[in-house]
């Protein structure tokens, strides 16, 4: 990195009969830059990348009961270096069925609720973004105002909703189209629900973003050529449209994957969600190389949905 | 055109409603008489008694408003520079990394943030005795870590977006770089500023999952205490707890709003 | 028009003992591969007002920013009063520099955006106070001291940016499009504004500008460049009168061109056959040319003259059908179509309001121009 540059020419100043205060100055210039780029660079090594490599290697070492419960991965013995590396955890994610069904279940519930918001979203982002432009930000405040209030009291409040005596059974009693309480709380159902409601404002902000910038001349320039409103948003917005709409697919199935408070307060005991096991793994079980290993794995899971994120936020970025 | 603006119309009023159906029976349950939160049983504001009375809540609140205060400080300082940095500066070799380490915690699932920090302190304590113990400073640094990830998104945007010959008028008048960030860059970036701090003291308010991992016995944060709280089942002092939150919330982005509608007109 | 800048007549650029006051010297900047800027060498003298003139992307903003300081010459050599500016930070300069978006600081007062530079500087508070005040005088903004940027109209903003950037008495200002951002009639306004302004200061202007009006009526000396090169250097009225290429030519104002080869090199006049003409062209003075030489003319079509009757005795005449007519006002423009084919463009000043007599479509005419009304350019 540049810091050593720096080091470098600072060891020279201090030869003697060293230069002039201007010369000197430039220097400290010249290792200011070098400070204000190793902030956050050192900042985020250290607290974002470097914790990667160690639940890595943590991944890889074996269980014990110890604290910290986890036995190193080498051992300096006499003059001879003992590593052991321990792919056993890995192993025994392939082996019991738990983890590949969680895995699964989580891709297919994120999946699920990401179609949803999907098309929730759409219509509400192209609704405020075909609005006169003093309403429209007012209504992206409404968009988002929810997403600052306590994402954790706004999961709890559809217990309230969702449960056997809750708001929504004791309306459908009330009105008799029901005549025992339907059971929505820790099932499936519930999850997708709080994510698709948690996650929301997350599928309208780039979709919003992505439509306003949308020339309504194209529009009607198709409907100047003969396209029916359904043939122009088919051949014209959604095509046009569909960086928005991956970015905002990504962003809500990303998190979703590794949701926990949602499973955790929603849904059923039988809910396996990714997050969840890792909790219980670290939590409940106290497997900390276990718990390392399906954080690993479920990284690899999301490279893919993170590189789609990263090109579609780029194809944004260039057409913006 | 009528039927579809009707059907867009119906779709964005009904998500309107989903949005904010939940939070405002959150409200309306929190004046319930009844103990059955979702059972109407007259007018109370006997929960909102009880939470006061609640040291451990008390406690809670006051232990997250100071890490929210101090590590969303730190996460617009964090992100405040590393934006400059990759905005402002040219080339330089450890660019591409940092670009990826400042985005990258916007999509990584919380559970993985917590786990790996507390690893990582586990680790270094091992080796170098320090954090010693867990608890107010290491969900701090989690905190400004993850939260200078959303102040930089916001503090590049408003960097993109700034007129970049103001800054080069500064030093053709004669000033210095770093006279130059704090005379005009950051001035001019002010609101953005404000609005990333808020962002992170929000977020760090808001975080369950991963204070839970980078805490220790000492400290419980509110969104914990809440956590355990409710996974018993429906409370109405959470209720309570919650109106208090969404009014203070709602008054907040009110000023700001008005702030920035202010400062938007003077720009 | 122009040279009063120079507190005489007097040409110091034609003057081989004067000293310039900023020399560029073979000064190169490269993008990567990309050659922004190409080999310029230019001596600007005190006191003048010098334009920089070409399309957007011929160099001229990247040169501007170099002598600020924003950009590192590839190579090259940038000396202003004697001072070699390499290495030198734009904030260390003895030049200040006027933004095409003026760049006020929008957080800052009037008076405070004109107090900046001089803070800087350090000097004390009395004198900075003293110094803004009379700037926003001469700038004639006294009122709008306490404003800030958004509070002003374009006009007013750009005076404030003038002020802001003169009031560190600069060697030399440089000013990056100073009217582009302005209305039609403002700018006439402005520009007249600036040139006395500088007068009264004597500080020496570089002007970048895409305006071939605005650098007519700004300059003492205009540079054209394009495509990173200087191609002429000279006063607004060499630059019209004689362009030495087509693409001066062709960029300041219009022109008729007319190509063909010597067919006689008398001693104080050429005459140039030309196929596109469908006739010969008399050029006296000043060139030489081999016989069989390919030459091109230009002739301004403000020179050019237009008449149902023969043209008598001029040596350069043809005839031709008009095509078009604009009228434009306080002139008249016709496309004729030569009985070669090739079309001319003449201009005309309507002298009276109505014509009874005014030429019309599809009139036969003659179009002729003075032997000395052609200039001989390089194609």
């Amino acid at each position: 990195m540049s810091m050593f540059a720096h080091t470098e020419t600072n060891a020279r100043s201090r030869l003697p009969g060293g230069k002039a205060l201007g010369g000197l100055l430039q220097r400290l210039g010249l290792g200011g830059r070098g400070l204000v780029i190793a902030i956050p660079t050192l900042w985020l090594l250290l607290f974002f990348l470097i914790p990667f490599l160690v639940v890595a290697k943590i991944s890889l070492s074996e269980a014990a009961i110890a604290r910290p419960p986890y036995l190193p991965i080498w051992e300096w013995d006499d003059g001879l270096l003992n590593i052991n590396l321990n792919f056993g955890n890995y192993l025994f994610l392939l082996e019991d069925p738990l983890y590949l069904s969680a895995y699964l279940e989580s891709i297919k519930i994120a999946g699920i609720s990401t179609l949803i918001a999907l098309l929730i979203g759409y219509p509400m982002a192209y609704l405020i973004a075909r609005s006169p432009e003093n309403q429209r930000n007012i209504l992206l405040m409404l968009v988002v105002l929810p997403f600052w209030t306590s994402f954790l009291l706004r999961v709890y409040a559809w217990i309230g909703f969702l449960k056997a005596n809750g708001i929504i059974n004791n309306f459908l009693l009330w009105t008799g189209i029901i005549d025992e309480p339907l059971i929505m709380l820790q099932t499936d159902f519930a999850v997708y629900v709080g994510i698709v409601y948690s996650y929301l404002p997350f599928m309208i902000l780039p979709l919003y973003a992505n439509l306003v910038k949308l020339d309504q001349s194209y529009i009607e320039a198709s409907a100047d050529l003969g396209a029916r409103p359904v043939t122009t948003f088919l051949t014209v917005t959604l095509p046009l449209s569909a960086s928005g709409i991956i970015a905002g697919c990504m962003l809500v199935f990303i998190p979703a994957v590794g949701e926990f408070v949602i499973p955790a307060l929603l849904g059923g005991p039988d809910t396996l969600m990714i997050g969840r096991v890792l909790w219980d793994e670290f939590f409940s079980n106290r497997d900390w190389p276990i718990a390392s290993a399906v954080a690993i794995v479920m990284l690899f899971v999301l490279v893919i949905p993170i590189m789609m994120l990263r090109k579609a936020q780029a194809v944004e970025e260039g057409a913006s | 055109m009528q039927g579809k603006s009707r059907f867009l119309k119906i779709t964005a009023f009904l998500g309107f409603a989903f949005l904010y159906a939940p939070i405002i029976s959150l409200v309306i349950f929190s004046f319930n008489e009844s103990k059955l939160v979702t059972v109407w049983g007259g007018f109370s504001t006997k929960w909102y008694a009880e939470l006061f009375r609640d040291p451990q809540i008390l406690e809670a609140a006051w232990v997250s408003a100071k890490i929210a205060f101090v590590s969303a400080t730190l996460a617009v300082t964090v992100g405040t520079v590393a934006s400059f940095v990759l905005i402002r500066f040219s080339k330089f070799r450890a660019k591409s990394l940092l670009s990826m380490m400042i985005t990258a915690p916007l999509v990584m699932p919380e559970v993985i943030i917590g786990l790996s920090l507390l690893l990582l302190f586990v680790a270094m304590e091992g080796l170098i005795g320090w954090p010693g113990s867990r608890g107010v400073l290491t969900i701090i640094i989690a905190h400004a870590t993850f939260g200078a990830a959303y102040a930089a998104v916001v503090i590049q945007s408003r960097l993109v977006d700034m007129d970049l010959s103001i800054e080069e008028a500064a030093q053709d008048l004669g000033a210095k770089p770093v006279r130059v960030f704090f005379d005009v860059t950051l001035p001019v970036i002010a609101p953005a500023l404000v609005s990333a701090w808020l962002l992170a003291f929000t977020l760090s308010l808001d975080d369950l999952v991963v204070a839970s991992f980078v805490s220790g016995p000492g400290a419980s944060t509110l969104p914990m205490v809440i956590f355990s709280k409710v996974r018993l089942g429906v409370s109405p002092d959470v209720n309570a707890l919650a109106t208090i939150i969404i009014g203070l919330v709602s008054l907040g982005i009110i000023v700001t709003a008005l702030h920035m509608n202010r400062s938007k007109r003077n720009l | 028009m122009s040279e009063g800048q120079l507190t005489t007549d007097a040409k110091p650029w034609a003057d081989p003992n004067a000293t310039p006051f900023l020399q560029i010297k073979n000064i190169t900047k490269k993008f990567g591969a990309f050659v922004a800027v190409e080999n310029v060498s230019l001596d600007i003298y005190k006191g003048e007002i010098f334009c920089l003139l070409g399309g957007s992307g011929c160099g001229k903003s990247t040169l501007l920013r170099m002598l600020a300081g924003f950009e590192t010459p590839t190579s090259g050599q940038i000396i202003v009063d004697g001072q070699d500016q390499a290495g030198i930070p734009p904030y260390a300069r003895p030049t200040n520099m006027m933004f095409q978006s003026y760049a006020l600081f929008p957080h800052m007062t009037v008076e405070k955006n004109i107090a900046y530079g001089l803070k800087r500087d350090g000097l004390p508070k009395n004198e900075i106070a003293t110094r803004v005040t009379e700037m926003l005088s001469l700038v004639q903004m006294d009122q709008f001291a306490a404003r800030k940027p958004h509070q002003l109209s374009g006009g007013q903003r750009q005076r404030v940016a003038l002020a802001r950037a003169l009031v560190k008495k600069p060697k030399l200002l440089m000013l990056d499009e100073p009217l582009g951002a302005l209305d039609k009639k403002l700018r006439e306004e402005t520009q007249f504004e600036l040139i006395k302004i500088q007068e009264s200061l004597g500080v020496t202007f570089v002007v970048v500008t895409h305006d071939q009006e605005e650098a007519m009526t700004l300059s003492s000396r205009i540079g054209v460049m394009t495509a990173g090169e200087i191609i002429q250097t000279g006063t607004p009225h060499e630059i019209y009168e004689y362009p030495q290429s087509r693409f001066v030519a062709d960029f300041i104002g219009s022109v008729n061109m007319f190509e063909g080869r010597v067919i006689e090199d008398g001693k104080d006049h050429v005459v140039i056959s030309s196929k596109e003409l469908g006739g010969d062209i008399y050029v006296p003075h000043g060139i030489s040319g081999v016989e069989g030489q390919k030459m091109a003319v230009a002739v301004r079509p403000e020179k050019v003259r237009i008449s149902r009757t023969d043209l008598g005795e001029m040596r350069n005449k043809v005839s031709g059908t008009i095509d078009e007519i604009a009228y434009m006002g306080n002139s008249s423009v016709f496309q004729v179509r030569l009985d070669s084919g090739k079309r001319v463009r003449v201009s005309q000043s309507n002298l009276t309001r109505d014509d009874d007599d005014a030429l019309r479509w599809d009139d036969k005419v003659w179009v002729g121009w003075a032997d000395d009304a052609g200039v001989v350019v390089a194609s």
